[in-house]
């Protein structure tokens, strides 16, 4: 499969993301188009931040992190289920990467935590990420404090 | 219509698919797999749209078509099927409505009407009206009285049909007093149902409906098997199946014509036999003059009758008694009709049979229409005898005499029936005018029998055309029997009084009702002054043996028996039947005569209706006799030996399971057989109580279309197999040797119309036993 465009997404920024808004198209004159490792990018993000249940036609699809942003929960906990929700998204985005078959640069191919710092009074969280494609590049991104409202 | 559109989750992964496919051939720079955010933003968020839209197309395509309307449930479905059948008039049948009877009970004996509008309430919301046509009015002496421990009578009871005001099941109830009822009677102390009021039904399922489709959209004539099954069943709720038997069908004897020289049946075809499944209406009754007159309630004049045959006799040895059996005529004679038109009617016909009443002639060539034709009726004849001459006088000019001949306008050459006399054995027949005289407006006339005596104030007609007659074996001339003259000295020439008729009347006997009656449950006449020994406990005289051969005398109440005659079996259980029930003993045929006999049986309910629906004028065959039959009924006697199981902790209710059988056998699929297995495995399966049932034959009894009741055993199916009849008297196989048993006799029952195909099996409380083997 040749390298087709997603639409480019992103984390909002920090102060003013939330556990039910927490993505945007950036702030561009006009939507992106996408290839190569940031598509891989913007799909591990996309997938990290659904709460999961909530895409009808793959329930599995998504993340217990958002949902739990909206709760009150402990920090500690809330750490613990950040590592196991990066875990899963990067289990489910190798999972649709080898159903289409994408170009070895669009996979995933494994995905490190670098630093976790969990918010105590704000019940936030920012991750900083390293993820890196079938083609051995890397690529880190940061994910901003994202509060539950 | 309120609809809703259900999207399952595999038409919306079906949308998605679609969409991608279309998308990525559209746009193919463009990535829609899964995960991506134009995945979600163009292809999920469409998808459920688009699946939406297929749903509703599918549905919509499904509500077209009868074949995915029958796979879909609701309302919504129930409507559509409704609105696509009604393209071709068939509508939904509304359920049917429960029928029986209830039980009234009086304080006194009195005289009771009940009205049609009378209401009878089982419950505030359970309605049940009267099931009888007209107001039925129940005389004191018919009313059944209950006898307490202290032998006195503590009340009065009778019954009355009833049927539900709506259709429903929920108006199938089990025995138990009624809560109200309309006041028809101060003395009334309790109504009640004293067995299960059944028969009612829901509205037909869609799936039944669909069913009955495939053969409603037919032709909607009574002229093939397909439309008369749409027909009845669209047009009747109470015809739950219909088996047409017509042309070529071995059960088919209606259409037989025999040819009497070499004993040949020839079918002649046109004949149709639409045999009914229908709801049984227990406990009809009906009252008859026993030796009464009834009419044949079908078509054609086949009975002479004469009152100057019939005669009573002169007390005075004058005259003496006489009926048709008094003058020698016998079957092959020939009756000659003397006045018939010439190369219109026939003038010959040959005698079935010599009754007391009338000669019977071929119902197949009958007369040509009922005769004598009255011109007019009146009431003041004086009669007298004028120099050896009869003579009528209009005494009070009711009529006035022309002296002309009748095709000149005048009354010479018409004739004159004298209808009612004082003096019977003189002054009734029938006499040609042959003098006018207008002075005295009397008239002279001849061919009376005997001379008048001096009478006044006589009922008089003038006929315009009379039934002339000679009786007799004398090839040409046929007259040597019964001709014109006295009783006493025929005279050759012939005789004018004449009647063509279809009355029919035997001594001994009455006529049934004309509609299917099977299981006859009482047969009875208020005792009056007959011999005690006759006389039952609640004091009617009681036929309570049904035998196949004619009644013998009787000297005990227990001993009267009755017959039941079928004189057209091919036509017998159907509206034209002429079915006769014979309680006269062969030694004196006339001794019950003039009692009003009260027969009470089952037939089936709404008969009727169909009867007049099938051959109205607007609906009927014109090419053929097509006609509604009953099922034959067969009436099956089970007599279940058990021993109760070892781990059942309550006795069984032999009542309960009894009417649960009965039921059970009632409505038995009629496509398969019925045997002792199917009877033990609904006892088994229905009453755990049963530990062990012993195997046993089943008795069944054949309420053949002659009349008579057949017996048959079996120890596998209940068929109409002849190997299985037997004589009750030994429990076997009639001896062809012996005449005695040849009334239990049926070699060929298609011979009767009788097979499979054309019987009802059939069974009630009364005949079901239930006995423990361990006592």
């Amino acid at each position: 499969m040749s390298d087709k465009f997603d639409i480019h997404i992103e984390g909002m920024p920090l102060g003013v993301a939330t556990s039910v808004r927490s993505i945007t198209f950036g702030a561009y004159p006009r939507s992106l188009g996408v290839r190569g490792p940031q598509k891989m990018v913007d799909r591990f993000l996309k997938c990290l931040m659904t709460p999961i249940g909530s895409d009808l036609s793959d329930p599995e699809y998504g993340t217990p992190l958002a949902a739990a942003l909206l709760r009150s929960t402990v920090p500690e906990a809330l750490q613990s289920l950040a590592v196991r929700s990066v875990a899963a998204a990067e289990e489910k985005i190798r999972e649709y990467d080898s159903t289409y078959g994408l170009p070895e640069r669009e996979r995933l191919r494994s995905v490190r935590i670098d630093q976790i710092h969990i918010d105590s009074e704000g019940q936030g969280v920012v991750l900083e990420l390293t993820l890196e494609n079938t083609a051995g590049e890397v690529v880190k991104t940061l994910l901003p404090q994202i509060v539950g409202t | 219509m309120a609809e809703t559109i259900t999207i399952i989750e595999q038409d919306r992964i079906e949308a998605e698919n679609i969409l991608e496919q279309f998308l990525t051939d559209r746009m193919p720079e463009q990535d829609f797999t899964k995960g991506g955010a134009l995945r979600d933003f163009v292809v999920v968020a469409l998808a459920n749209i688009f699946a939406y839209l297929r749903a509703e197309r599918d549905l919509v395509r499904a509500r077209q078509s009868l074949l995915l309307l029958g796979r879909l449930t609701g309302t919504s479905a129930d409507d559509a099927v409704d609105e696509i059948l009604s393209n071709w008039f068939i509508r939904r049948k509304t359920g049917q409505v429960a029928s029986g009877s209830v039980t009234v009970t009086l304080s006194r004996a009195v005289d009771v009407e009940i009205a049609t509008t009378t209401k009878f309430y089982k419950t505030s919301s359970l309605l049940y009206y009267p099931d009888t046509l007209e107001n039925t009015f129940y005389s004191a002496d018919d009313l059944l009285p209950v006898i307490d421990s202290s032998g006195a009578v503590a009340a009065y009871t009778f019954s009355v049909p009833v049927y539900a005001s709506q259709a429903g099941t929920q108006y199938n109830v089990t025995p138990g007093v009624f809560a109200d009822y309309t006041r028809f009677s101060p003395y009334v102390t309790r109504v009640e149902n004293t067995a299960d009021i059944t028969g009612g039904g829901g509205n037909e399922t869609t799936e039944e409906m669909l069913v009955r489709s495939e053969t409603a959209i037919t032709v909607r004539d009574l002229n093939s098997s397909r439309s008369i099954d749409a027909t009845l069943k669209d047009e009747f709720v109470n015809v739950d199946d219909v088996i047409v038997v017509g042309y070529g069908d071995t059960e088919m004897i209606r259409d037989l014509i025999a040819v009497e020289i070499t004993n040949t049946r020839i079918h002649s075809g046109g004949h149709v036999d639409a045999y009914l499944r229908m709801p049984i209406l227990a406990n009809q009754t009906v009252e008859s003059i026993v030796g009464g007159v009834f009419t044949d309630p079908r078509e054609g004049y086949y009975i002479l009758r004469d009152p100057t045959i019939f005669n009573e006799g002169d007390p005075g040895g004058g005259i003496p008694a006489t009926d048709f059996t008094s003058f020698g005529v016998t079957v092959g004679d020939i009756l000659v009709f003397s006045n018939a038109v010439e190369n219109y009617e026939a003038n010959s016909f040959i005698i079935k049979e010599v009754t007391p009443y009338g000669l019977y002639v071929a119902k197949r060539t009958p007369f040509p229409k009922a005769m004598p034709v009255i011109e007019a009726t009146y009431n003041d004849g004086s009669l007298e005898n004028v120099g050896a001459l009869n003579t009528l006088t209009s005494a009070n000019n009711e009529h006035t005499f022309a002296d002309s001949y009748y095709y000149q306008g005048g009354d010479k050459g018409k004739y004159v029936r004298i209808v009612s006399s004082g003096e019977p054995r003189y002054n009734l027949g029938t006499g040609r005018i042959v003098f006018v005289d207008t002075v005295l407006n009397r008239v002279t006339l001849e061919g009376l029998p005997y001379d008048f005596v001096l009478e006044t104030d006589v009922e008089w007609e003038l006929l315009t055309r009379q039934v002339s007659y000679t009786v007799g074996g004398n090839s040409p001339t046929y007259n040597d029997n019964i001709s014109e003259g006295p009783n006493t000295g025929m005279l050759g020439t012939p005789r004018h009084s004449g009647e063509f008729t279809k009355t029919v009347q035997y001594d001994g006997r009455v006529m049934l009702p004309f509609h299917p009656v099977y299981r006859i449950t009482d047969v009875s006449f208020p005792g009056g002054s007959f011999p005690p020994a006759l006389i039952d406990t609640d004091g009617r005289v009681r036929f309570s043996n049904r035998v196949n051969v004619e009644p013998v005398e009787a000297f005990t109440a227990s001993e009267l028996q009755y017959q039941v005659i079928g004189h057209n079996p091919g036509e017998v259980p159907s509206g034209w039947q002429m079915l006769e029930l014979d309680i006269g003993w062969a030694t004196d045929k006339t001794y019950f005569n003039g009692q009003t006999l009260r027969v009470t049986y089952d037939t089936l309910s709404g008969y009727d209706a169909v009867w007049t629906f099938m051959l109205g004028t607007s609906r009927r065959i014109l090419c053929g006799s097509v006609i509604p039959k009953g099922l034959h009924p067969v009436y099956l006697t089970l007599d279940i030996r058990y021993r109760p199981s070892k781990i059942a902790t309550v006795a069984l209710d032999t009542t309960a399971a009894a009417a649960a059988l009965a039921v059970h056998v009632n409505e038995f699929n009629v496509i398969e057989d019925l045997d002792m297995s199917d009877i033990f495995s609904f006892l088994r399966t229905n009453y755990p109580e049963i530990g062990f049932l012993e195997p046993a034959p089943i008795y069944y009894q054949l309420l053949a279309p002659d009349g008579r009741v057949l017996y048959f055993k079996t120890d596998d199916a209940v068929t109409m197999d002849p190997a299985k009849i037997i004589d009750p008297r030994y429990g076997v196989l009639p001896d062809p040797t012996d005449p005695t048993a040849d009334q239990y006799r049926m070699d060929v029952p298609e011979g009767l119309g009788v097979s499979n195909n054309t019987v009802r099996y059939l069974t009630v409380v009364d005949l079901i036993t239930f006995t423990n083997l361990e006592g």
